[in-house]
């Protein structure tokens, strides 16, 4: 049985998973929903095949205040129901481990532009990341096509412990 | 009756609209959807197309019998072809698309116009022309198009720093 949805921000995060652009990620294989438990939404991305990497990671969105707001995530062992270990955080050349990182918030969220949590205080983000700045209108298939590019381009070479 | 559902973009209109119609529904129909969601409804000789090739729709015949199914990616526009403007540095080159080609496309094949090696290719985003905007890989360039072109610089994609 689907719950029914109550809250404002919480109806506008289930019309958004249900609109185009986040159904047809889903579509192309390049995320799924896990499952919400709401204002939390577990979503798995597909990773390009590496050794000894998974095929997809979870991500632990925080979607408080959606779409207005924007959401925060951070990587998510879901099995254990914690935070992934940092041996298994995706690793990379350059641009990878530089949105990764467990040095940032205690890796309680992603070095991105489009994160409610790491642009606070990033005054210089919205001019040098202009395409990046959260956008209610794009919802969060914005801030997931930026995850799947990363884990999908020639940077990423795998986990940190693979 | 059994159910189409299909994902449509339309000239002008970045949002991927997921829209259902029935299984023997012509293919004016996606004409209609999309006057419905803010097509000009004064558009003369508009196409649909489905799919990121060539395949243009015959309006007055049914969608299930010109190969379109569940899921598919329709496009409705006014021009039969894009002409898109690319620039890379120095480079500039004129190619033609349908407008149902989506971004990654257009990429793919100017990368390989000019030589670009696979993994600077995939260190490279498309970007339209005089502004910041960088349309996901997955965008139909007819949905980007004014009249029936477009202008796209290839530009590096930065590293999240400071």
């Amino acid at each position: 049985m689907v719950a029914t949805a109550t809250l404002p921000d919480e109806r506008a995060f289930h019309a958004d998973i249900e609109a185009g652009a986040f159904q047809l990620g889903v579509c192309m294989g390049k995320w799924r929903l896990v499952e919400t438990h709401w204002p939390i939404a577990y979503i798995a991305v597909a990773a390009s095949c590496r050794d000894g990497a998974p095929q997809e990671f979870c991500f632990r969105f925080d979607c408080s205040g959606f779409p207005s707001a924007a959401p925060t995530a951070m990587l998510w062992d879901y099995e254990c129901k914690q935070a992934l270990a940092v041996a298994r955080w995706p690793n990379g050349a350059s641009r990878v481990p530089a949105v990764f990182r467990p040095d940032w918030k205690e890796g309680s969220c992603l070095y991105l532009p489009c994160d409610r949590v790491s642009i606070e205080g990033h005054h210089n983000w919205p001019s040098e990341y202009p395409s990046l700045q959260w956008s209610p209108t794009r919802g969060i298939a914005m801030y997931l096509e930026e995850i799947h590019s990363l884990l999908n381009s020639s940077d990423y070479k795998g986990v940190r412990g693979g | 009756m059994s159910k189409l559902q299909l994902f449509l973009q339309f000239e002008g209109h970045r949002r991927i609209e997921l829209i259902q119609l029935d299984h023997d529904s012509l293919a004016l129909e996606l004409v209609n959807a999309a006057i419905r969601l803010g097509l000009a409804n004064d558009s003369k000789d508009v196409c649909a197309f489905y799919g990121d090739d060539d395949c243009e729709l015959k309006l007055d015949e049914p969608l299930s019998k010109q190969g379109v199914r569940d899921r598919h990616r329709v496009h409705v526009h006014r021009c039969r072809k894009i002409k898109v403007t690319l620039h890379f540095n120095e480079i500039v080159e004129h190619m033609e698309f349908p407008p149902s080609a989506t971004i990654d496309r257009v990429k793919k094949k100017f990368v390989h116009a000019i030589q670009m090696k696979p993994v600077d290719a995939s260190e490279h985003v498309l970007q339209l022309c005089g502004c910041s905007d960088r349309p996901e890989g997955d965008t139909q360039i007819g949905s980007l198009a004014s009249h029936c072109s477009v202008c796209l610089d290839l530009v590096p994609i930065k590293r999240i720093e400071g």
